[in-house]
């Protein structure tokens, strides 16, 4: 039995009118429906042949209201059956949505962590990453690995311009107090170091930099640097 | 970080260019800005161009004030092949030798070649200058010559402040502004101006005592003292220059551009080092245009023997 570990559930709020619809299937549903008429007509006709010799005796309304009562009785047991099926695709729908539903808050979860500065909110608001992460949520790759194509994907078609992707995303009050805060794992644009990836590629832009540009990047960039190296 | 020491070679590149500069006194008075980035390919760079507006006039008694078509600033910039590239190659083969060597605090490796490339940099510009054409050029030693006080036109302590005024006489002739230009002489102007008394040391602007070369402002002409032996003609005997080509330039008199600066890596063949290796460079692509040749002058000095 696998263990379903409890999110946060204000976490998993977002995006989860990006996960796909569970619905009851009405296909099945019609086809169970088709089959019981089948073997109403069935048990109906059945009876007929095992009261041959009755019949001449029971008088021409007995029979009728006897059929009558017990097509009723069948009718009532088909209704009752079809009920409990539909409860039954309500519950596991349910559950499958519930499961969704944690899985996405466990991996807002692990990116919360990998991405501590960057407001889900905002991410959750930005139309142009919702129509990005459409289909693949829960897919083969998770919240973060989506995250990350996302801000690659518009780095690479926007240049300079999509450089300051993330910084869209970030925490209001930590992006404009500039607090400093080391940290070990990954760090965005608003922390004291570059992040590896943003590392390599201001160092590639360097060379075709003017003064003033290159002096505002230069401190933070020698920083990242010494960070790495010690790291090593 | 997979490759840091790569990445510290970048930012050295941007470290010695800074530093540089700082050591110019001609290259740093131009104007070093340029747009977007450079092509690789077609060496290709915009650099801003600086536009008059127009002004238009009417007359409000007749009342023909009226909308004047709308004037787009349509080339802001201007597209400039760059030319020029300086380098300096590198002694060691590993990069970790010579990230260390250069990105001491106090490496003499990056002193030297910071210092070798300010001279370089600063003797090619004012080599350029002196080899303007001669409708940009200002004689001083004809203008100012005397056929009984001063038949060879020299500068003198009397003559000085004549001297300065035809400069900014030839400005304000253009309809330009004297604030806008800087005369950048050799040492000798300023012993001229020591004997003239009119070297004050008063009316410092709060900025410009912290520059290089800056000397004083005389004449409400704002002095600078390059250090350029090509641009200047020395006594034999004692040493003093005798003759000088002075520069008299606005900022954007010349646009001076380092569109690209980066250590590289190229091959070395097995024929010059065993098995053959990696050597790196530190490389500047460079170049300075005239855009505005009203806004740069040589200025021919004389100077007294002794």
């Amino acid at each position: 039995m696998e263990k379903k570990e409890k999110v946060d559930s204000s976490i998993s709020e977002y995006f989860k009118d990006l996960l796909d619809d569970i619905e009851l299937d009405e296909e099945s549903e019609e086809e169970s429906e088709e089959e019981t008429e089948e073997e109403t007509e069935k048990e109906t006709s059945g009876e007929g042949d095992g009261e041959g010799d009755d019949l001449e005796e029971e008088s021409e309304e007995e029979k009728r209201r006897r059929e009558e009562e017990q097509r009723r009785k069948n009718k009532n047991a088909e209704e009752a059956r079809k009920r409990r099926e539909r409860e039954a695709k309500e519950k596991k729908a349910q559950e499958k949505s519930e499961e969704q539903r944690n899985e996405l808050g466990r991996q807002l979860v692990d990116f919360k962590k990998k991405y501590p500065d960057v407001d889900l909110a905002a991410l959750d608001n930005d139309k142009k990453f919702a129509r990005f992460i459409e289909g693949k949520l829960l897919g083969k790759k998770d919240f973060t690995q989506l995250y990350e194509e996302y801000v690659d994907f518009v780095k690479e078609i926007g240049g300079t311009a999509g450089i300051d992707i993330q910084k869209e995303h970030m925490l209001k009050e930590r992006s404009s107090s500039g607090s400093s805060r080391s940290s070990g794992g990954y760090v965005s644009g608003g922390s004291d170091v570059y992040s590896e990836q943003d590392l390599e590629r201001i160092a590639a832009r360097i060379p075709f930099m003017t003064e003033k540009e290159a002096m505002q990047v230069l401190p933070k960039f020698e920083k990242s640097i010494e960070f790495y190296k010690n790291k090593k | 970080m997979a490759n840091t020491l790569q990445a510290q070679l970048v930012g050295l590149s941007q470290r010695i260019y800074k530093e540089w500069i700082a050591k110019t006194v001609l290259v740093q008075s131009c104007d070093r800005s340029f747009e977007g980035e450079f092509n690789l390919e077609r060496n290709e760079i915009d650099i801003p161009v600086y536009h008059d507006l127009s002004v238009h006039k009417t007359t409000l008694k007749e009342r023909e004030l009226k909308p004047a078509p709308l004037e787009f600033m349509k080339s802001s910039t201007i597209r400039v092949t760059v030319d020029k590239a300086r380098y300096s190659h590198w002694g060691h083969l590993k990069i970790s030798t010579i990230v260390e060597r250069l990105s001491q605090e106090d490496s003499e490796t990056r002193k030297k070649l910071v210092n070798r490339w300010a001279r370089e940099a600063e003797d090619e510009l004012a080599l350029w200058v002196a080899g303007l054409p001669r409708r940009q050029e200002i004689d001083l030693s004809a203008l100012l010559v005397d056929q009984t006080k001063n038949p060879n036109g020299l500068l003198t302590p009397d003559n000085i402040v004549l001297a300065l005024d035809i400069l900014k006489a030839k400005i304000i002739e253009k309809n330009m502004e004297v604030a806008d230009f800087r005369l950048f002489t050799s040492e000798r102007f300023r012993s001229v101006a020591r004997d003239a008394k009119i070297l004050t040391g008063a009316n410092l602007d709060a900025n410009e005592p912290f520059r290089k070369g800056f000397v004083d402002i005389i004449n409400g002409i704002k002095i600078y003292e390059h250090e350029c032996a090509a641009i200047t003609k020395r006594s034999a005997s004692t040493g003093l220059v005798t003759e000088e080509t002075a520069i008299w330039k606005s900022t954007d008199g010349i646009q001076y551009v380092v569109p690209y600066k980066n250590t590289i890596t190229y091959d070395i063949p097995p024929t010059e080092v065993l098995m053959g290796a990696k050597g790196y460079q530190t490389v500047e692509y460079y170049d300075f245009f005239n855009l505005y040749p009203t806004r740069l002058y040589k200025v021919k000095i004389k100077y007294a023997a002794s």
